[in-house]
C-alpha cells in the first residue's frame, strides 16, 4: 500500500483499524508497521476526530419500557397477510394447464371472444353509419359497379360469340 | 384454516443461509409476539441509536424505533428480502423515517438548504459554536447536525453503528464508492467545523487530504 492510499483510508474510515474495510486491513496495518512515523502522523488528526465523535455516542440505555410499549402496540396491530394462490396477481402462463385454475382461464377466453365479437359488430355498424349519410356516393358506386359488370358482360359476350363462330 | 401462500419463503436461498434473523422472521410470519421481543433485543438499541444520532432527540428516536418494529411486525408475512438481510431492511426503514423527520423539520425552518456544506456555512457554524460556551459534546452534536443528511447518515453508520462498508452502502441504497465518498466528505467537514475547538478537543486535526 502506498502512503496516499493509507491516508485516503484513514481520512475516510478514521484511525481505528476495526472500522477499515476487511479487504484492506492487512495491507494497511502492514504499511503502518513498516512506516510507523508516517502512519502516526497521518493517524494523529483522525484519532482526535474519532475520540471527539466517541463523546457523542448514545450511552447504553434501559429500553424495557420502550419494548413493552412496542409489544403492546403490536398486539393491537393486525399483520398483513400474503396473497393466496387464487389471486389474479398470481396468474402466469405456465400455470395455464393446471387443472385447479383451468376454469378461470376458460372463462377469460369466453370473455375475450365475446369482447372481440362485440368490437367487430360495433366496427361494422360504425362503418355502415359512415355510408348512411352519403346516398349520392352510394348511388355512384353502384352505377359504376353496374357499368363495369355490363361492359365485362359485353366483352365476354363478344368473345363468346367469336369463339362460337 | 389452511391457506396456500403466494410464496413459500421470504428469502432467496443464499440470504436464508446467512441471515441470523431468519428464525425470528419465520416466527414473526406465524404471528408470534415473542419473536418480536427477540428481534428487539437484537436490534432495538441500534435502531434507536441511529434515530437518536440523526435527530438528536431521545423521545423522537423512540417513536421512530416503535414505527420501525411495528412495520416489521405488520409486514413480516409479506416481506421479501431481495438480496438484503432483515436487519438491513430495519435500518433502511429507520433511515427513511429519519430523513422524513429531518425534511419536515427543515420545511418549518427554512425554504432551501444546500446539498453540500460550503465554506461559508462551515465558518458560520464554527463562529456560532465559538460564541457559545457549549460543552465538548455539544460541539460534536452541533457539528454533526450541520452536515448534510446523507453525510450525517454515513458517519453514523460507520462510527456509531460499526457497519461494514457493504452493509452501510446497502442501508443507504447506494454503491460502496458513493458511500466512501460521503464518509470522506463528512469527516473533512467535521474537521473544519471542529477546528476552532481544537484546544478543547486536544491538539487539533493533523494530516488530511
Amino acid at each position: 500500500m502506498r502512503h496516499e492510499q493509507y491516508r485516503e483510508l484513514v481520512n475516510t474510515y478514521g484511525a481505528h483499524p476495526a472500522r477499515w474495510p476487511e479487504d484492506m486491513r492487512v495491507d494497511a496495518l502492514t504499511y503502518a508497521y513498516k512506516n510507523p512515523e508516517q502512519a502516526a502522523k497521518t493517524n494523529a488528526g483522525d484519532t482526535i476526530l474519532d475520540k471527539a465523535l466517541d463523546a457523542g455516542a448514545l450511552p447504553k440505555t434501559d429500553n424495557d419500557l420502550l419494548m413493552a410499549r412496542i409489544l403492546q402496540a403490536a398486539k393491537e396491530t393486525p399483520q398483513q397477510t400474503a396473497l393466496p394462490i387464487e389471486s389474479p396477481a398470481n396468474d402466469h402462463p405456465t400455470q395455464f394447464l393446471a387443472d385447479d385454475i383451468k376454469a378461470p382461464y376458460v372463462l377469460k377466453w369466453k370473455t375475450l371472444a365475446a369482447t372481440l365479437l362485440i368490437t367487430m359488430g360495433i366496427g361494422f355498424g360504425w362503418g355502415q353509419s359512415m355510408t348512411d349519410n352519403s346516398d349520392y356516393l352510394d348511388a355512384e358506386t353502384l352505377l359504376a359497379f353496374n357499368n363495369d359488370t355490363d361492359s365485362t358482360a359485353l366483352t365476354w359476350s363478344d368473345d363468346n360469340s367469336g369463339t362460337n363462330q | 384454516m389452511d391457506i396456500k401462500l403466494w410464496r413459500n419463503s421470504p428469502y432467496p436461498d443464499q440470504v436464508r443461509m446467512t441471515d441470523p434473523d431468519h428464525d425470528i422472521l419465520q416466527a414473526l410470519t406465524a404471528g408470534d409476539h415473542n419473536a418480536l421481543g427477540l428481534l428487539m433485543e437484537r436490534h432495538l438499541h441500534a435502531i434507536k441509536s441511529l434515530a437518536w444520532h440523526m435527530l438528536g432527540d431521545e423521545m423522537i428516536a423512540e417513536d421512530i424505533a416503535q414505527e420501525v418494529f411495528i412495520k416489521a411486525w405488520k409486514q413480516a408475512p409479506i416481506w421479501q428480502s431481495g438480496n438484503a438481510k432483515f436487519s438491513t431492511w430495519l435500518h433502511r426503514v429507520a433511515k427513511n423515517l429519519c430523513y422524513d423527520r429531518l425534511r419536515k423539520k427543515r420545511e418549518v425552518y427554512m425554504d432551501t438548504i444546500p446539498e453540500m456544506v460550503d465554506d461559508t456555512d462551515l465558518a458560520e457554524a464554527a463562529m456560532i459554536m465559538q460564541d457559545k460556551n457549549t460543552s465538548h459534546k455539544n460541539h460534536i452534536d452541533m457539528a454533526l447536525n450541520k452536515l448534510p443528511e446523507r453525510q450525517h447518515m454515513a458517519i453514523t453508520l460507520c462510527h456509531y453503528q460499526n457497519k461494514s462498508q457493504n452493509e452501510a452502502a446497502a442501508i443507504m441504497e447506494i454503491n460502496v464508492r458513493a458511500y466512501e465518498s460521503l464518509l470522506a466528505r463528512a469527516r473533512q467537514n467535521l474537521r473544519k467545523l471542529l477546528q476552532p475547538h481544537k484546544k478543547s478537543i486536544v491538539g487539533g486535526f493533523g494530516e488530511h487530504s
